[in-house]
C-alpha cells in the first residue's frame, strides 16, 4: 500500500458541550479498499462518519480526501467529489416512488444544466432519459427494480435501506460511507446487502462500513478498525482481529464472537 | 406526463371559465373572477416554497406589495409605461426575494416562519412612513389601467371588467406556465428531494441553499406578478398591501387546494374568492369564517380539496418537509 | 434630563410587559416548537375579560386580575388539548406549517369573537390606582405604572424561581432543553405541553391586563402585541428566557426614547427595524440560547 491513501483522517476530535463523542481518530483507507468501522455502542463511529461527510464540523483534526483537505467544505459539495454516506435510519425521499428517489440520486450531477432543463431543452430531456435509464440500472443492480414505482414510505424496511444504497450510487460515489446497512435486518436480508456491497466494491467503489454484525464484517472487509470510547484500539485484518486480546475484551467479550 | 395533463387541464378551466364569464357579460362576477385570477398567481408562487420546497414563508406578501408599489411608482413617478412597469416589477421583486432570502435562509424552521413574517411587518410600516416616497397611509392613488394585445381579442384594456379578467388570466396563464415548467424540471425534482430529506439530498450533492434561493426568487418574482396586476386593476396601492390579510388570503387558498399539489392553489383560490361572495356572506364575517376555515381544513383535510376524492393510506412518519424545517420533537 | 428619566421610566414599564409576553411566547416556542401566532389575542382577552368584570360587573380589581389570567390560561390548555395536540398526533403535514396556520386562524377568530361581543369601540379598564402622580424628586410616576412594573417583574422573578426550584419546573426545563430525551425518560411531554400552553397564555394575558389598564382596551390590540413579541423574542435569541427578558426591556426603552426624540410614528417602526439589523448582523439574537447539539 505504497500510494496515497483515499481518505486519511488524522487526530479527528469532536465535543457536544462537555461530553467527548470522538477523541483523536487517526485512519487511512486505500482505493477500492473494503473497510469495516466497529465498536460498542456510543464508541463514536456515525459521530466519525457525520464529521467525514461534513455534517458536523470537528472540534479539532483533519479529513484529507484524494489529496484534498475537506476542512469548511458542505456535504453536497463532498459528495460531489464522489465521498458519499448513507444513514442509519432508513432515509427515502418520502412517498416519491422508488425510482423517482433513485433518479434525484442522479440529479446533482446535471446541475450545471439547470437552466436549460428549466427551459427544457432537447439536450436536457434527453440528460432526464439518461439518468431514468441509470436510475433503473441501479434499482436491478439492488434487486429491487420490481418496486420502481411504489412509493418509498410503503416499502418494507429492509427495501427502504436497501434504497436509501442505490439513491447514494446514483450519484456515483468513488468512496461509500455505509452506517449500519444491515441493522434491523433479517440473516436473509443481511446476507443479500453484505453480497450488493461486494459488488458495489468490484465496480471499483472505495466502501467504510459502520457494522455491528460479525458475519457480516468478517466476510466483507479488508481491514477492521475497532473504536472504544472514541478511540481506535486496533486496526487490522479481520483474521487479526479476531486474535486481537484488547479487541476481545472492549468489544467482542460483550457478544462473544460470531 | 399527468404533470402536463393536470397543467393543461387547469389552464382549459381557467380560460374556460374566464371566456364563459365575459361572454355572460356580468360585471360582478367577472370581478370576483379576476381577483381570483389575480390571487391565484400568489397562492401559486407560495406552494412553490412551501408546498414544493417545504419552506413556510409567512410573510409571502411581501413580494405581492412591493410589486405593487414599485408598478405605482414607475407608472406614476417615472411615467413608464404599464407593460415595462410590470416586467420592471417582477424583476424587482425577484432582487428582493434574493435579498430578504440571504437574511432568512441562515434560519431554520420556526426561526424562519418569524423572520418572514418580520420582514412583512417592516415593509408594512416603512410603507406607512416613508411618506416621501409611498404617500404614507393615503397610498399611491391614480395608476394607468393597463392594456395589452392578446390573440383573438386584440387589444384589451383594463378599464373594462372583460378586459381586466382578460389581462388577470394572461397573467395566471403565463404563471401556470412558468410553475409547470420548473416543477416538472430537475430543479421540481431536487425540491422535492430536499423536502422530503434534507440530509439525504445534501449528502448525494444537491446544494439546498442554491435550490431554496432559487424557489424563494421564483416565488417572489410571481407574487411581483400578482402585486402588479392588482395595483393595475384597482388602481390604488395604499400600505394595506402589505397586510396580514392578504397573507391569510393567499393560505388559505393554498391551504384549501392542496399544498403541495400542482392543481390545489388554483382551485383554491377560486374557492376563497368565489365562495363567500356567492353565499353572499357579509363583508365582517367573511374574516371569522376564513380562520374557522383555516383550523378546519388542517384538522379534516390536510392535503386539500383536490386530494379529497383519493382516500389516502395512513402513513406513519411521512411529514411534508420534515427535515427542511426540523422535526417537532 | 428630567424628560430622559420619565422616558426611561415608561420604556421600562412597557418592556416589562414585553418580556412577560416575550417569556410566554418562548415557553410555548421552546417546548413545543410551536410559533404562536395567537399569543396577542390571549393578551387581548386578559384585558377584555378584566374590563368585563370590573367595568361591567363591579368585581375587586384586583380579584378580576387573577381570574382574567386564571380564565385564558385555561383557554389555552383546551386550545392545547383539542387543536395543537392533534395536529401533533397527525402525520399528515409538517408540523411547524400545521400549527402555524392554527394558530393564525385561532387569532383570526378571536379577535373577531372579541368585536362581536364587545364591539370595537376601545374601552378603558377602572383602577383602584390613584390618578395622581407619586412624585419623587422632578419626577412623577403614575402608580398605575409603578404597579405594571413591580408586578411583571414578580412574576417573572416567581416564575424563573419555580422553574428553577419545583419538580414540575425541573421538567419543564428538561423537555425545553431536549424533548426526545424527555420522553424516553418517561417524562409525561403531552401533559407538560398543555401545562406550557396553558403558562405561556396565562403570561399574554397577564401582560394584557397590565397594559390594559394604562392604555386602551380594543379587539385589534392583540395584533401589534403578537409582533413585539416575535419582535422581542428575535433580539433577545429565540428560546433564551434571559434574552427575552432583555429584549423586552431593550425594545421597551428604545421605543419609548424613540417616540421622545424622534417622532411617535416611527416608535412602531424601530423595533422591527432594530429586528432585520439583528436578523443580519446577529442571527443568534443578544443572549443566544443554549440549545441541544445534533
Amino acid at each position: 500500500m505504497s500510494d496515497p491513501p483515499l481518505l486519511e483522517v488524522t487526530d479527528l476530535s469532536r465535543r457536544f458541550g462537555g461530553l467527548v463523542a470522538l477523541s483523536g481518530l487517526t485512519f487511512t483507507v486505500h482505493d477500492a479498499e473494503v473497510v469495516s468501522l466497529i465498536g460498542p455502542n456510543g464508541a463514536g463511529k456515525t459521530t466519525a462518519f457525520s464529521l467525514i461527510a461534513g455534517f458536523l464540523t470537528p472540534t479539532s483534526g483533519r479529513v484529507m480526501y484524494a489529496g484534498r483537505d475537506l476542512a469548511g467544505l458542505p456535504p453536497h459539495r463532498r459528495a460531489r467529489l464522489g465521498l458519499v454516506r448513507t444513514f442509519q435510519q432508513a432515509a427515502v425521499f418520502g412517498e416519491q416512488s422508488a425510482l423517482d428517489c433513485v433518479v434525484a440520486g442522479t440529479m446533482a450531477r446535471s446541475e450545471p444544466g439547470l437552466l436549460a432543463s428549466l427551459i427544457g431543452t432537447a439536450r436536457a430531456r434527453r440528460a432526464e432519459a439518461a439518468h431514468l435509464d441509470e436510475a433503473l440500472a441501479i434499482l436491478q443492480l439492488c434487486g429491487i427494480e420490481q418496486r420502481a414505482s411504489d412509493p418509498a414510505s410503503d416499502l418494507p424496511y429492509g427495501d427502504q435501506k436497501v434504497l436509501g444504497i442505490a439513491i447514494a450510487l446514483a450519484s456515483r460515489p468513488r468512496l461509500l460511507l455505509l452506517d449500519e446497512p444491515t441493522a434491523g435486518l433479517n440473516a436473509m436480508e443481511s446476507e443479500q446487502v453484505s453480497l450488493l456491497l461486494d459488488r458495489i466494491n468490484e465496480q471499483g467503489v472505495t466502501v467504510l462500513v459502520v457494522e455491528h454484525r460479525m458475519e457480516v464484517v468478517m466476510g466483507l472487509s479488508d481491514r477492521v478498525i475497532v473504536l472504544d470510547h472514541g478511540v481506535v484500539i486496533a486496526d487490522d485484518t479481520p483474521d487479526r482481529i479476531r486474535a486481537d486480546e484488547a479487541v476481545i475484551r472492549a468489544y467482542l467479550g460483550d457478544f462473544g464472537l460470531a | 406526463m399527468s404533470t402536463r395533463r393536470r397543467a393543461a387541464a387547469g389552464l382549459a378551466i381557467s380560460v374556460g371559465i374566464a371566456a364563459g364569464l365575459i361572454l355572460l357579460g356580468d360585471a360582478y362576477l367577472m370581478r370576483i373572477a379576476t381577483l381570483g385570477a389575480i390571487f391565484a398567481i400568489l397562492a401559486l408562487g407560495l406552494n412553490l416554497t412551501a408546498g414544493h420546497l417545504g419552506l413556510f414563508d409567512f410573510g409571502y406578501v411581501l413580494y405581492f406589495g412591493i410589486g405593487g408599489y414599485a408598478t405605482a411608482l414607475l407608472t406614476l413617478r417615472a411615467g413608464w409605461a404599464w407593460e415595462a412597469a410590470l416586467l420592471a416589477s417582477v424583476v424587482i421583486s425577484v432582487a428582493a426575494g434574493v435579498v430578504v432570502g440571504v437574511v432568512v435562509l441562515r434560519l431554520r424552521g420556526p426561526y424562519f416562519v418569524i423572520a418572514t413574517f418580520s420582514f412583512l411587518t417592516v415593509a408594512y410600516y416603512v410603507a406607512i412612513n416613508w411618506r416621501d416616497v409611498t404617500n404614507g397611509s393615503l397610498g399611491l392613488i391614480g395608476l394607468p389601467a393597463p392594456a395589452i394585445e392578446l390573440p383573438f381579442l386584440g387589444r384589451v384594456d383594463g378599464f373594462s371588467p372583460s378586459g381586466a379578467l382578460a389581462i388577470a388570466v394572461t397573467g395566471l396563464l403565463v404563471a401556470v406556465g412558468v410553475v409547470w415548467r420548473v416543477v416538472a424540471s430537475g430543479a421540481g425534482r431536487a425540491w422535492h428531494a430536499i423536502r422530503d430529506n434534507e440530509d439525504l439530498a445534501s449528502s448525494v450533492g444537491l446544494d439546498p441553499a442554491r435550490y431554496a434561493f432559487l424557489a424563494l426568487g421564483i416565488s417572489a418574482g410571481l407574487g411581483g406578478l400578482g402585486g402588479s396586476l392588482y395595483a393595475g386593476y384597482v388602481g390604488i396601492v395604499t400600505p394595506e398591501i402589505f397586510s396580514f390579510g392578504h397573507m391569510v388570503n393567499v393560505l388559505l387558498m393554498v391551504v384549501i387546494g392542496g399544498t403541495g399539489t400542482f392543481l390545489g392553489p388554483l382551485v383554491g383560490a377560486f374557492l376563497v374568492e368565489s365562495v363567500p361572495e356567492l353565499l353572499r356572506v357579509a363583508e365582517a364575517f367573511r374574516l371569522p369564517i376564513f380562520g374557522i376555515m383555516l383550523i378546519a381544513a388542517i384538522l379534516f383535510a390536510p392535503r386539500g380539496v383536490v386530494s379529497l376524492r383519493r382516500p389516502r393510506r395512513t402513513r406513519p412518519g411521512r411529514q411534508l418537509g420534515s427535515s427542511v424545517t426540523g422535526d417537532p420533537s | 434630563m428630567e424628560t430622559l428619566v420619565q422616558q426611561l421610566l415608561d420604556g421600562l414599564m412597557i418592556g416589562a410587559a414585553y418580556a412577560l409576553m416575550a417569556v410566554g411566547l418562548t415557553i410555548i416556542f421552546g417546548l413545543m416548537d410551536v410559533v404562536n401566532f395567537a399569543h396577542g389575542e390571549f393578551y387581548m382577552l386578559g384585558a377584555f375579560v378584566v374590563f368585563q368584570l370590573v367595568g361591567l360587573q363591579g368585581l375587586n380589581y384586583f380579584l378580576a386580575v387573577l381570574l382574567a389570567v386564571a380564565a385564558v390560561g385555561l383557554l389555552g390548555v383546551i386550545v392545547q388539548r383539542t387543536l395543537i395536540r392533534r395536529v401533533r398526533q397527525s402525520a399528515r403535514l409538517n408540523y411547524l406549517y400545521a400549527t402555524s396556520i392554527v394558530t393564525i386562524g385561532l387569532s383570526i377568530f378571536l379577535q373577531n369573537a372579541a368585536q362581536l361581543v364587545w364591539g370595537a369601540v376601545p374601552k378603558a379598564i377602572p383602577q383602584p390606582f390613584p390618578v395622581e402622580p407619586i412624585i419623587l424628586g422632578s419626577i412623577a410616576v403614575s402608580p398605575v405604572r409603578l404597579f405594571i412594573l413591580v408586578a411583571s417583574m414578580l412574576v417573572i422573578a416567581t416564575l424563573a424561581l419555580w422553574l428553577k426550584r419545583t419538580l414540575a419546573g425541573r421538567m419543564i426545563r428538561a423537555t425545553f432543553q431536549d424533548r426526545e430525551a424527555a420522553a424516553l425518560i418517561g417524562l409525561p411531554v403531552d401533559r407538560i405541553d398543555a401545562l406550557a400552553f396553558g403558562g405561556g397564555t396565562m403570561l399574554a394575558a397577564l401582560a394584557g391586563v397590565l397594559l390594559g389598564s394604562a392604555f386602551q382596551v380594543y379587539p385589534t390590540m392583540g395584533g401589534l402585541a403578537t409582533l413585539k413579541a416575535f419582535t422581542v423574542v428575535i433580539l433577545g435569541g429565540m428560546g433564551s428566557f434571559p434574552g427575552a427578558i432583555a429584549g423586552g426591556f431593550v425594545l421597551g426603552v428604545s421605543e419609548s426614547l424613540a417616540a421622545g426624540y424622534l417622532s411617535a410614528g416611527l416608535k412602531d417602526a424601530i423595533g422591527f427595524a432594530v429586528v432585520i439589523a439583528v436578523l443580519m448582523f446577529r442571527p443568534t439574537g443578544l443572549l443566544p440560547a443554549v440549545r441541544r447539539v445534533r
